[in-house]
């Protein structure tokens, strides 16, 4: 019963991360100059079944019949869609024909995504205290 | 005493099913088993109901649980009865003659 | 002992490898391709309780030459993985309000029959502390 808290666990970790990519998104939504050089582009997080865990837990694990469950972030990757180009000539970072290359972050779909996180997080969270409270009850079996 | 044995209901079906006269005193031995006999049949109906609940055949939570506790009152007000007619059996041993 | 006691601590078996499928699908809510989880062990504990049932009535042959009635062995739970389902673009097919749903029901099964065993020791209980007096 112990590992079903770790998956629960996973979930809110994996959830919190992306809140937290959404909200570095937000924040450089006008960033045009980054430490590689050029416009920021949107990230996004790889959401993965969680796996990546030693030899004697998936042992241990099968020994009991289970697999192990659970969420992870297996990467953070880059938004491979354009740049939104606006025509800019007096900005430093323009090119030569006065276009500059704004990050391809959009609030709207980010504020969105942050409420699904935030909906996603909080079932996560139930789910927990749902279990907790299982536990505490079988705990008390036999006590009178 | 009287008053829990008055709420099972027993003297009173008792009495008019054997019709005593009043005035005799009940046989204590007919008292136990007549609340030996209900206790069996709630635990027998809560266990039924239990069963139908955890195979999903009824999902009445209020229900089950009820049914539960008035078994388990049955099963105390037995055992109550049972060890004070016991008591008063010794009691009465001890009354030197 | 009781055989209702073993069919409440199987049922409680059940309601957990349920409830851990279930916290898995709302862990993996947002993950690509994730196809829900589910345990079915309400039809193995219905098999569980027909054994039962069957053993109280094999007991009865009053003679060798009877044959006794094929008692089942005894089975685990059925892990399901619901493939077919699939709502949203990135093919996974949880949907939270059905698994918070699911997971509420599971969770006041489980207490419920939590505290029917606990009802059940602590009566067997009473019985060997009063009735020994």
């Amino acid at each position: 019963m112990f590992s079903s808290f770790n998956i629960s666990a996973s979930a809110m970790t994996a959830q919190r991360l992306r809140m937290d990519i959404i909200s570095n998104n937000i924040a450089n939504i006008d960033t045009t100059r980054t430490e590689e050089g050029g416009t920021y582009r949107r990230q996004l997080p790889v959401f993965e079944e969680r796996r990546n865990r030693p030899f004697s837990f998936f042992l241990s694990e099968k020994m009991k019949g289970r697999k192990d469950g659970g969420v992870q972030v297996s990467a953070v990757i880059e938004d491979q869609s354009p740049f939104k180009t606006i025509y800019n000539p007096s900005h430093p970072d323009a090119d030569e024909d006065g276009y500059l290359a704004m990050p391809n972050v959009d609030i709207v779909t980010e504020m969105v995504d942050m409420i699904d996180a935030s909906r996603a997080y909080e079932a996560n969270v139930t789910a927990l205290n749902s279990l907790k409270n299982m536990s505490l009850k079988a705990l008390e079996i036999g006590k009178g | 005493m009287i008053n829990p044995v008055n709420n099972l209901n027993l003297d009173n079906n008792f009495l008019e099913k054997n019709s005593l006269d009043k005035k005799d005193s009940l046989s204590f031995s007919e008292i136990l088993k007549e609340s030996i006999s209900k206790t069996d049949e709630l635990i027998k109906e809560s266990d039924k109901l239990t069963e139908a609940f955890t195979l999903g055949k009824i999902d009445d939570i209020a229900q089950v649980t009820i049914a539960q506790e008035k078994a388990g009152l049955a099963l105390n007000l037995t055992l109550a009865i049972h060890n004070k007619l016991i008591e008063a059996y010794q009691e009465i041993m001890r009354i030197q003659l | 002992m009781d055989p209702l006691i073993n069919l409440l601590q199987k049922g409680l078996e059940g309601a957990e490898m349920r409830h851990r499928a279930l916290l898995d699908n709302l862990a993996n809510v947002n993950t690509p391709g994730y196809k829900r989880k589910d345990v079915d062990f309400l039809s193995t504990l219905k098999q569980e309780a027909q054994r039962n049932d069957q053993l109280k009535n094999s007991m009865k042959t009053t003679d060798d030459r009877h044959i006794m009635t094929a008692v089942e062995k005894e089975k685990p739970f059925k892990n399901l993985n619901i493939h077919n389902t699939s709502y949203r673009n990135d093919k996974n097919n949880v949907d939270i309000e059905y698994e918070m749903a699911e997971l509420s029901k599971t969770e006041l099964y489980y207490l419920t029959l939590a505290q029917h065993i606990s009802n059940k020791f602590a009566a067997l209980n009473n019985v060997i502390e009063k009735g020994g007096k």
